[in-house]
């Protein structure tokens, strides 16, 4: 119950974050907004990662570190720059519905270069997710 | 200081809609990336620290130039908006990180899955003034959120 829980305020804090960021843009560019909210983000889980993780998380070797700069990379200077973008542009209510789909380009990934094989869960609910983005962009 | 966001306005819309699609596109090959050193025994949390990190020096680098401007036209509001933001941020990665800690991926990810559902939600409530929350917007973000939740379990 406990992990539900914790779940769900990921939820409500992934949502805040769109919503916060709809507030910001308001007033300021969005590449400032991003900027400011990765440095909070850093200062949070800097102090997480030493708790919990302490002396693993300096141990990285540099295939790993070379990963993990292509994935903030994409995450932040694409993903979330690119999110506060839309955000400025159509709001949240249009451009959350949108980003959310965004499992659906790693799991693309896994499966042509992993060579993950897709089932019928997945077929359908990549069906699901396109289907949505079609009826948000719709007019 | 920006008015309601004027539906489906040619031009913005389109590039409203690119950025969405780009940054869904971004946070996929973000994780997918950040999966392969996860896969490799490296915990959650010090990936997504170092992402971070990687990420904002990548900013800092980048866009150097509209932080200085804004560090002087920015309103007090405007930075605690944009801190919340940030907060909200850590909040809902450590949140899922703990929740990863006691129940499958299988549950936590399709449950966290839902935060369109939450922003929208929150947009409705207190940003009337703002943006409308249209039917469709709400039945296509549904779609959505049902989606990830069934991919999310078909590979786990």
């Amino acid at each position: 119950m406990l992990g539900i829980l914790f779940a769900l305020c990921a939820a409500v804090g992934f949502g805040a974050t769109a919503f916060f960021a709809r507030l910001s843009v308001q007033h300021m560019r969005p590449t400032t907004g991003v900027i400011v909210s990765l440095v909070v983000g850093v200062l949070c889980t800097s102090v997480f990662v030493l708790a919990i993780d302490g002396a693993e998380a300096l141990s990285l070797n540099w295939t790993q570190l070379a990963l993990l700069f292509l994935a903030g990379f994409a995450s932040f200077v694409g993903g979330r720059l690119l999110n506060f973008v839309a955000v400025s542009k159509i709001g949240v209510a249009r451009s959350s519905p949108v980003v959310g789909a965004s499992p659906l380009f790693a799991v693309t990934l896994a499966i042509l270069l992993l060579g993950e094989t897709p089932n019928l869960t997945v077929a359908v609910g990549t069906i699901s997710i396109i289907t949505g983005v079609v009826v948000v962009l719709s007019k | 200081m920006t008015n309601m966001i004027e539906e489906g306005k040619g031009r913005r819309a389109v590039q409203g809609y690119l950025a969405s699609v780009g940054s869904a596109a971004g946070y996929g090959f973000g994780t997918y990336f950040a999966y392969l050193v996860i896969r490799d025994g490296v915990p959650p949390m010090t990936a997504t620290f170092f992402s971070l990190v990687f990420g904002l020096l990548l900013m800092a680098l980048l866009f150097p130039r509209p932080v200085l401007i804004d560090l002087k036209l920015a309103t007090l509001r405007g930075w605690v908006v944009v801190s919340m933001s940030g907060l909200a941020s850590a909040f809902g990665v450590t949140s899922f990180y703990l929740s990863l800690d006691r129940v499958s991926v299988v549950i936590a990810s399709p449950v966290a899955g839902a935060n369109p559902l939450v922003a929208i939600l929150m947009t409705h409530i207190f940003l009337q003034r703002l943006e409308r929350v249209s039917a469709r917007t709400v039945i296509g973000a549904v779609l959505v959120v049902a989606g990830v939740a069934l991919v999310t379990i078909g590979t786990a």
